[in-house]
């Protein structure tokens, strides 16, 4: 019995959410990369790395996922908004319906520019290159 | 055999999508993309959007919705690099400049409901292929020919580079140098001419598009 408990309080505190971690988001691809390009999204933050590099003429779909204390609803009121569209645009996805946690990255021009992910609890800052293509 | 039977059907449904044949599906599998082939059939037919369209040329685009619970919108298309891929209609595709760029299907409120990427190519040479009166391809002409006076051969004069079939619209330029002998007649179908031989002689027949040209000798024998 004093085994059985034990084993159900790790189990239960493995579970649950750990109470020193930081609300964040993040953006993670979901549709496929043409041949020779390259279409990326390194979110790193240990290392406070967070990058998207494509190819120009690459689009790419991108899901947010984030974490905030408290809520279930995942990236509420998510907005991506890209500080130069002239380089990379950002357009919403219909897809069943409109999705409001996933977005297109439209890589128009070379450059290098920032997108800003916002949700409800945190804001992420990526770092955006818009390569040449080889 | 009735198990037989409807374990076949089964493994038909799955593999049917819905669309039809031949097109290309966008990531979300929500839009079909096949080019108007018309009659270049080296690589629309064969390739359909999975061929690289040749710069210079335009391709004609039927785009097939599949969306729940929605007809499909009215067609608008987006491009990620104007530079390389420009709309120029509803449909219809303008290909500037080599690279590639995502076509971007999008609703009236510019939300993307489907997206594929096209590569653009320099074409490297014209070739003359002949077609039968269904459309089919025969083959490749050769540098020079014989034919007899009332001879009829269809043809299409098609874009490669490196060998492989490019796809797009261009106009396209001919002569012969004796059209008494060897008369070229554009077909009503976009893109296939028809060579008549209609008396003995010779004649050079040299067509040019997209800054490339060719050549085919044509003998006419008595």
């Amino acid at each position: 019995m004093r085994r059985l408990l034990l084993a159900a309080l790790a189990t239960a505190l493995a579970g649950c959410p750990d109470s020193t971690t930081a609300p964040y988001a993040q953006l993670y691809a979901i549709t496929a990369v043409p041949p020779g390009s390259v279409a990326s999204i390194v979110t790193n933050r240990d290392d406070a790395r967070f990058q998207v590099s494509l190819s120009v003429g690459v689009a790419i779909g991108a899901r947010c996922s984030d974490y905030c204390p408290g809520t279930r609803t995942t990236c509420a009121s998510m907005r991506v908004t890209s500080d130069d569209p002239g380089v990379l645009d950002v357009r919403s996805v219909y897809r069943g319906g409109r999705q409001p946690t996933e977005s297109i990255l439209v890589a128009k021009k070379v450059g290098t520019t920032t997108l800003v992910v916002d949700t409800a609890c945190a804001t992420e800052v990526y770092t955006v290159d818009v390569l040449p293509r080889p | 055999m009735l198990r037989l039977l409807a374990v076949l059907s089964l493994a038909a449904a799955a593999c049917s999508d819905g669309f039809g044949t031949g097109g290309t599906p966008g990531d979300f599998n929500q839009v079909q993309a096949t080019p108007e082939c018309g009659v270049l059939s080296q690589a629309c037919i064969g390739q359909g959007l999975n061929a690289p369209i040749a710069r210079g040329s335009t391709v004609d685009l039927i785009v097939e919705y599949r969306v729940a619970g929605s007809s499909g919108p009215p067609i608008e298309l987006a491009s990620a690099n104007e530079a390389v891929l420009r709309p120029i209609s509803a449909t219809q595709l303008a290909a500037l400049d080599e690279g590639m760029s995502a076509v971007l299907f999008t609703g009236p409120d510019g939300e993307v409901i489907d997206l594929v990427h096209v590569f653009v190519q320099k074409p490297g040479e014209l070739r003359v292929n002949r077609y039968d009166a269904q459309g089919d391809l025969l083959g490749r002409v050769q540098p020079s020919s014989q034919l007899l006076p009332g001879d009829e051969v269809l043809i299409a004069v098609e874009a490669y580079a490196n060998g492989q079939p490019l796809l797009g619209r261009y106009e396209l330029a001919y002569a012969t140098t004796d059209p008494a002998a060897v008369q070229i007649l554009e077909d009503p179908v976009f893109g296939l001419y028809r060579v008549i031989a209609r008396r003995p002689g010779s004649a050079k027949l040299s067509f040019a598009a997209l800054g490339l040209d060719v050549a085919w000798d044509v003998e006419v024998l008595p």
